[in-house]
């Protein structure tokens, strides 16, 4: 390249510099943490792209743009070990106050399965923002209509009767053992098949590999509805769903209440104060237009609960995991 | 005809102006992302994701599309110049992509590549639209047993097409099964062979494979042979255009690649990668068939650089890719990483993807359907003309290439969760990949076994458990059936030629040397 | 290096529409880059080079196998559990170890091998010492000044020798890298000490 002209060897200079200046801009600004609205706060989904965490995380970064609350918001994914890695992360940030990270019934459970060393003990439990509840379904053509029709057929063949949920030591594992155990099954020993999400337990029902699937409900609900190819049996809300023609399992005499409940947590070593703040902020968000949009877009039930709501809830729940998850066998 | 009325109300919607510069945004992006090793439109949708919360659903499906297909085409480029294709659906294409290339028809091969492209997604498209109730109707037949008998027929496929040995081949795919194993077994939830690292617990990240083998592992082979490896200086290019030759060897194995990937796509997680090597098995069987019956061999260029070699696994990763949106759309079941998040933008806009969807949401799903038509033709408008720019890239000094290929490939694994651990992985794959290559062990089957490896272990896993450990399961349907026996007959073919050569090769030995080639 | 010299070059076709130069120019490419290298793949391996893919395969085999005896599956598992599927791949990466080993050993003979002489070590070391310097300087130097430098290794390897140009072209494309992906799509580079001191 030695024949190129000095005026090309000038304007190649130029144009270098003119990269490397626009890059050293991009690195000050993402290395500012910012004060007020410039703020830089840093949302950490523990799941991947397109996961319900994920979901959650993008839609709060929306919401905390849209509403002008912060301008500077990272969405990091740290997908792996149902939710862990992403613990490990948020649990390594002691004393920073602008990380949050998603968090729900889902990595409860992971933590007792996966002998994460870190639990929800290691971090400052924020805000419950949303849930979504569970629903035990088949296939339009199944014999089964009601909880009680099901529960005769499984009692019969406990062990081979085939049933279809989310991955394993999941929300959905756990609804199903919950299910079997008020029917008098011993969960461990139900024949439970994991797949990786509603889709595949939807073309399991279809194409007749398994009899029952355990999951949320808004996988399920448009496949239900007249004419769909599925049947929902029962749902796992306390009382009955508006617009959703389904009894709940305690209406069948079944006393199993659950929800795939999803919040936010902080690194731990936080003062009172920045606790509270972090509460604020979400606090405003959860009570902006934009977010009633975001639970109608998804359709996500709002339970919110403040900080000593959470933690009350979170210490409950992480018991109850516990328990089923140690019955499970896991 | 209510097809053609949707298809044509989806056209009119998607066809403003604003729309026009999302799917020019959309294509572009794509194509970028999709010649970069590793960064695959999965990344692009993404980081995307955000941004399209704030279009309109019409938009937003139009941006996904060009992306999505863009991701696809412009797989093609980084294999046939640089031989390290950026992912798995693209590896096929390597095998006679590259050979042209360095023959100095890198053009020709990105020409061929991109009308086959063009044609198969069109083609693709047009029948998700018209005959996807008929396919998802078919995708239901496969339970664990049907997929099972799937991938073992994809196992045996590819290492019948690839490897100059077999037993290389046989070695290359365990070594990749037993890389697929690594992590929480989804079966059981058992930690498998993470030696103590959290970071191993979800399996050595398909990315970091297909990076750290084809990509990083090719710049230190490359690195490796110093003068031995090929001078792309020295490469005279030729004409740019295809040449009426080129068009007329290139049109069949257009059309069957099309047909291959439009019949593999729509099967719920078998992947782009199948149909690909399927089709580079049959041009290569098809042109060594036509060199026979007219007695010249230069009907038969594979092995070095046959266009057919290109254009059939072109058509085919790209018309899959099309049949991947049938189990997507119709029964909400993503069966790539770009296929799960822009599930999960379909939702936002209120698309539920399930058996009832063409009817619930017909207005969405024509005009996503109609974003996609115009993304093929946009994507054909950009990239031809600058398939003889492309090329020019072997003209970069092979330093700042091979530079920019290792810095890419960081990029790449870096992005995926931000983790140095993943890093070390990958140096480790690379290494891997420099040792297999060095020593003639092909690397694609190792890449097919991560890919495939662990569907095969769940399917068998589940198939039995299933049947609560009736192994009848397997073999339970017409389908598996069917496909056991293309395998055995895939499995004996070689054996009999095999035979047969070798009784010709005595009888040729008493007949004298083979006939010197004609100049 | 070894070369094949086995004389099958590529027969020379005139393709219509095409000049004769033309046609003879892409077959001496063809030719070049056919016959630069043996074919990797078929070429039988001499030397103690022989052994290492057997070893490796051995070895990976004996891992999934002690794998397959080792994993615990949970009491209530279905079977066959999480060791089985190792078990078969270590049993038949054995199988498959051993079988290199005896063609490796009945294909000693045959014309040209591959004994890895074309192997050149130093330029994939430094390669290799650019990897880990980046991965280990990422996080403290950041992307811009750590891929700039991963970027000029692997050049340097290939035998650039124009020092500052390298240079900035190395950091023109870490740049450009870190203005595409960090300030167009959002990706999170990190920043190490440039973005120190705010």
């Amino acid at each position: 390249m030695r024949e190129r002209g000095v005026p090309l060897r000038v304007a190649g200079g130029l144009c270098a510099l003119l990269l490397v200046g626009t890059a050293l801009f991009d690195v000050r600004q993402s290395a500012a943490s910012g004060t007020g609205e410039q703020e830089k706060i840093l949302l950490i989904a523990p799941a991947a792209p397109g996961g319900g965490w994920d979901t959650l995380a993008r839609e709060m970064q929306n919401g905390l743009r849209e509403e002008d609350l912060r301008f500077n918001v990272e969405v990091r994914n740290a997908e792996g070990a149902g939710g862990t890695i992403g613990l490990a992360q948020i649990a390594n940030r002691e004393g920073q106050d602008n990380v949050l990270s998603m968090t729900g019934l889902g990595m409860v459970g992971a933590v007792e399965t996966t002998g994460s060393p870190y639990t929800m003990d290691d971090v400052t439990p924020i805000a419950q923002l949303a849930s979504e509840y569970l629903a035990v379904v088949v296939s339009a053509d199944s014999p089964h209509e009601t909880l009680d029709d099901l529960a005769e057929d499984w009692i019969a063949q406990a062990e081979t009767l085939p049933v279809a949920g989310g991955s394993m030591g999941g929300v959905d594992q756990i609804f199903a053992a919950r299910v079997a155990q008020s029917m008098g099954l011993v969960p461990g020993e139900i024949n439970y098949l994991p797949y990786s999400g509603g889709g595949e337990v939807l073309t399991s029902l279809l194409s007749g590999t398994s009899a029952v699937g355990f999951g949320t409900l808004g996988d399920f609900a448009d496949q239900a509805a007249d004419g769909g190819p599925l049947r929902v049996i029962a749902v796992s809300s306390p009382e009955r769903l508006d617009g959703v023609d389904v009894p709940t399992i305690i209406e069948q005499g079944y006393d199993v209440e659950m929800s795939n409940w999803r919040g936010v947590i902080a690194p731990p070593g936080l003062s009172d104060e920045q606790a509270d703040e972090l509460v604020a902020l979400v606090e405003e968000l959860r009570g902006s237009p934009s977010w009633a949009d975001t639970l109608e877009r998804n359709r996500w039930t709002d339970t919110y609960q403040d900080r000593a709501e959470f933690t009350a809830f979170l210490e409950e729940e992480v018991a109850l995991t516990q328990e089923t998850v140690e019955e499970l066998g896991l | 005809m209510e097809t053609l009325v949707g298809l044509g109300d989806g056209l009119v919607a998607a066809l403003t102006p604003g729309n026009l510069m999302w799917a020019f945004l959309g294509v572009v992006l794509g194509t970028a992302v999709g010649v970069l090793p590793g960064l695959g439109s999965a990344m692009a949708v993404a980081l995307l994701l955000p941004v399209t919360f704030r279009l309109d659903p019409t938009s937003a499906f139009i941006l996904f599309a060009g992306v999505y297909y863009g991701g696809m085409f412009g797989g093609a480029t980084t294999s046939i110049l640089l031989n390290t294709p950026g992912q798995a659906s693209s590896i096929a294409t390597t095998y006679e992509g590259h050979k042209m290339a360095l023959a100095g028809r890198a053009a020709q091969a990105l020409g061929t590549a991109v009308i086959g492209s063009f044609f198969a997604s069109i083609v693709g498209t047009l029948i998700v639209a018209f005959f996807s109730p008929v396919m998802v109707a078919f995708a239901l037949n496969f339970g664990p047993g049907e997929y099972f008998a799937l991938t073992v027929f994809s196992f045996v496929a590819v290492a019948a097409v690839v490897s100059g040995s077999v037993l290389r081949g046989v070695t290359s795919l365990l070594i990749g099964l037993a890389i697929g194993v690594v992590g929480i077994d989804g079966q059981s939830g058992a930690p498998r062979f993470d030696f103590g690292s959290s970071v191993m617990l979800d399996g050595i990240n398909v990315v970091i494979v297909t990076v750290g083998l084809l990509a990083l592992g090719e710049v230190l082979y490359v690195v490796a042979r110093g003068k031995s490896a090929p001078d792309f200086a020295a490469i005279r290019t030729g004409r740019p255009w295809l040449s009426r030759r080129d068009w007329k060897r290139s049109w069949g194995p257009w059309l069957r690649g099309t047909a291959l990937g439009s019949t593999f796509g729509p099967i719920p997680g078998s992947g782009a990668e199948i149909p690909t090597f399927v089709s580079l098995g049959l041009e290569r069987k098809l042109a060594a068939r036509r060199a026979r019956r007219t007695g010249d061999p230069a009907e038969n260029e594979f092995g070095r650089g046959a266009i057919e070699g290109v254009a059939g696994p072109e058509a085919a990763n790209n018309s899959s890719a099309a049949g991947t949106l049938v189990p997507l759309l119709g029964l909400g079941l993503p069966t790539s990483a770009t296929a799960a998040i822009m599930l999960a933008a379909f939702q936002q806009y209120g698309l539920q993807p399930g058996p009832v969807l063409f009817e619930r949401n017909a207005e969405l799903v024509w005009t996503l359907l109609a974003s996609l038509l115009i993304g093929s033709v946009l994507l054909l408008v950009i990239n031809l003309p600058f398939a003889p720019l492309w090329a020019k890239l072997l003209k970069l000094p092979k330093p700042y290439l091979y530079g920019g290929i290792a810095l890419f490939s960081v990029l790449a694994v870096y992005a995926i969760n931000a983790s140095v651990a993943h890093l070390v992985i990958l140096l480790a794959v690379a290494l891997l990949g420099l040792v297999m290559r060095s020593f003639g062990v092909p690397v694609a089957p190792a890449l097919i076994g991560v890919v495939l490896g662990p569907i095969a272990e769940t399917e068998f896993r589940r198939a039995l458990a299933a049947s609560s450990g009736d192994p009848a399961i397997l073999v339970g349907s017409g389908i598996s059936i069917g496909l056991y026996a293309l395998v055995v007959v895939a499995a004996l073919v070689p054996v009999i030629a095999g035979l047969r050569r070798r009784a010709a090769a005595k009888t040729a030995q008493t007949d004298g040397p083979e006939r010197e080639p004609v100049s | 290096m070894t070369v094949n010299e086995t004389g099958k070059g590529a027969p020379v076709v005139t393709e219509p529409g095409e000049t004769t130069a033309e046609a003879a120019e892409i077959t001496a490419a063809r030719a070049a880059a056919e016959t630069a290298t043996p074919d990797p793949e078929t070429a039988p391996w001499s030397g103690p080079a022989r052994w290492a893919i057997p070893a490796l395969a051995a070895a990976v085999g004996v891992v999934m196998l002690w794998g397959a005896f080792t994993i615990e599956a949970p009491t209530n598992a279905t079977r066959p559990g999480p060791g089985f599927v190792p078990g078969v791949i270590g049993a038949l990466l054995l199988v498959a170890a051993v079988s290199l080993v005896v063609t490796g050993l009945r294909g000693r003979t045959t014309g040209v091998s591959n004994a890895l002489t074309w192997f050149e070590t130093r330029p994939v070391l430094i390669v290799l010492a650019g990897l880990v310097a980046h991965i280990v300087l990422l996080e403290f130097l950041g992307w811009l000044l750590s891929g700039a430098l991963l970027f000029w290794a692997v050049a340097f390897a290939f035998g650039a020798r124009a020092y500052v140009r390298d240079a900035v072209v190395a950091l023109s494309v870490s740049a450009a890298v870190q203005v595409g992906f960090s300030l167009g799509l959002g990706l999170n580079l990190p920043t190490g000490i440039l973005g120190w001191g705010l």
